[in-house]
């Protein structure tokens, strides 16, 4: 009975582990790139909505289908980072100014009434994106864990607390790596968040819909840097070819 | 409670932003997922079909940075 609560406290934390260390990746591109609160407060109301999911239906939530969440979010990361990345790219390669956006969002607000310093310091793409996709990786957490849980007699328990394990392991993780990633360059970092999100968007998006990935979640890290390496393509040939064309 | 809603309703805000002031791209984006979704299928590839969704992607994310910002800045001088 050792052995067995020990296997699922281990499968459930390595499997865990795995699906926060994703999430983890949103957040840490969406805090570095938009902000640490916004980033912060949307993956901590969605585990807190997760939790209480959690405690309200229990193992019943194991039976829901998340393909389509994760069609729909998968869409909207890979909407939210293609937009986020081509921007990137373009201030790369010397077509837009590279600091814009605080003169966009004065336009916006200035157009909408809004005070500009009603809520200083939130984004909501990035409140958005970080709550969407710790919602979606601890949703699966969950799955793991009932579907472990479900293995046997009192197999729940070792289960989730492998899972909870992983959570803090994950924690610690992006409390060590928030700070290095704060010295990369403003452009260069926000090339990055764009990549890995559209990387993780069309991930999700072809788990939704069924389609085959090689290698499984291990595509996420190829579909990332291919984005950003075509970034990189894409800024160079922007600086080189702008200077022919205004000729 | 307030600051809360006043977030929802920014957040809710962003979203229809993405479709009125980026309909395009957006319109492009979504277009090819729903493609993508059966197109493997019909032709065959089935083992590739989430290649074919990362290529379709790289194509339209190429295609929309480079053509307009070329052209607009060309245009500015």
């Amino acid at each position: 009975m050792l052995s067995q609560s020990l296997s699922a406290f281990m499968t459930a934390g390595a499997a865990s582990l795995v699906e926060f260390i994703e999430a983890l990746t949103v957040v840490l591109a969406v805090g570095a790139g938009r902000g640490w609160r916004s980033a912060f407060v949307g993956a901590l109301v969605a585990l807190l909505l997760l939790l209480v999911l959690g405690l309200v239906f229990g193992p019943a939530l194991g039976s829901i289908s998340l393909g389509p969440a994760k069609l729909i979010v998968g869409t909207l990361l890979v909407l939210f980072g293609l937009r986020w990345l081509r921007k990137a790219t373009r201030r790369a390669g010397g077509i837009i100014p590279l600091r814009d956006e605080e003169a966009a969002f004065r336009r916006h607000s200035a157009r909408v009434g809004q005070a500009v310093t009603d809520t200083p310091g939130w984004d909501q793409v990035g409140l958005l994106a970080a709550f969407q996709a710790t919602a979606i990786e601890g949703l699966e957490v969950i799955f793991i864990v009932v579907a472990i849980g479900a293995g046997g007699e009192g197999l729940l328990q070792p289960a989730a607390w492998g899972a909870v394990t992983a959570l803090a392991a994950v924690v610690a993780l992006g409390a060590l790596l928030h700070r290095p990633i704060t010295r990369v360059p403003e452009n260069t970092l926000k090339r990055i968040v764009g990549a890995s999100l559209a990387g993780l968007g069309t991930f999700w998006v072809g788990s939704g819909a069924g389609l085959d990935w090689p290698g499984d979640d291990l595509a996420i890290l190829p579909l990332g840097l291919g984005y950003y390496l075509l970034s990189v393509a894409v800024a160079f040939r922007l600086r080189s070819a702008a200077p022919v064309t205004v000729r | 409670m307030m600051r809360g809603w006043v977030i929802l309703r920014r957040c809710i805000t962003e979203l229809v932003r993405l479709f009125v002031d980026d309909g395009r791209h957006t319109a492009l984006i979504v277009g090819w997922i729903a493609t993508a979704c059966w197109l493997p299928r019909l032709i065959g590839i089935e083992g590739s079909s989430g290649l074919v969704l990362f290529a379709g992607l790289a194509v339209i994310f190429v295609a929309t940075t480079r053509g307009p910002a070329v052209k607009r800045a060309a245009s500015k001088v």
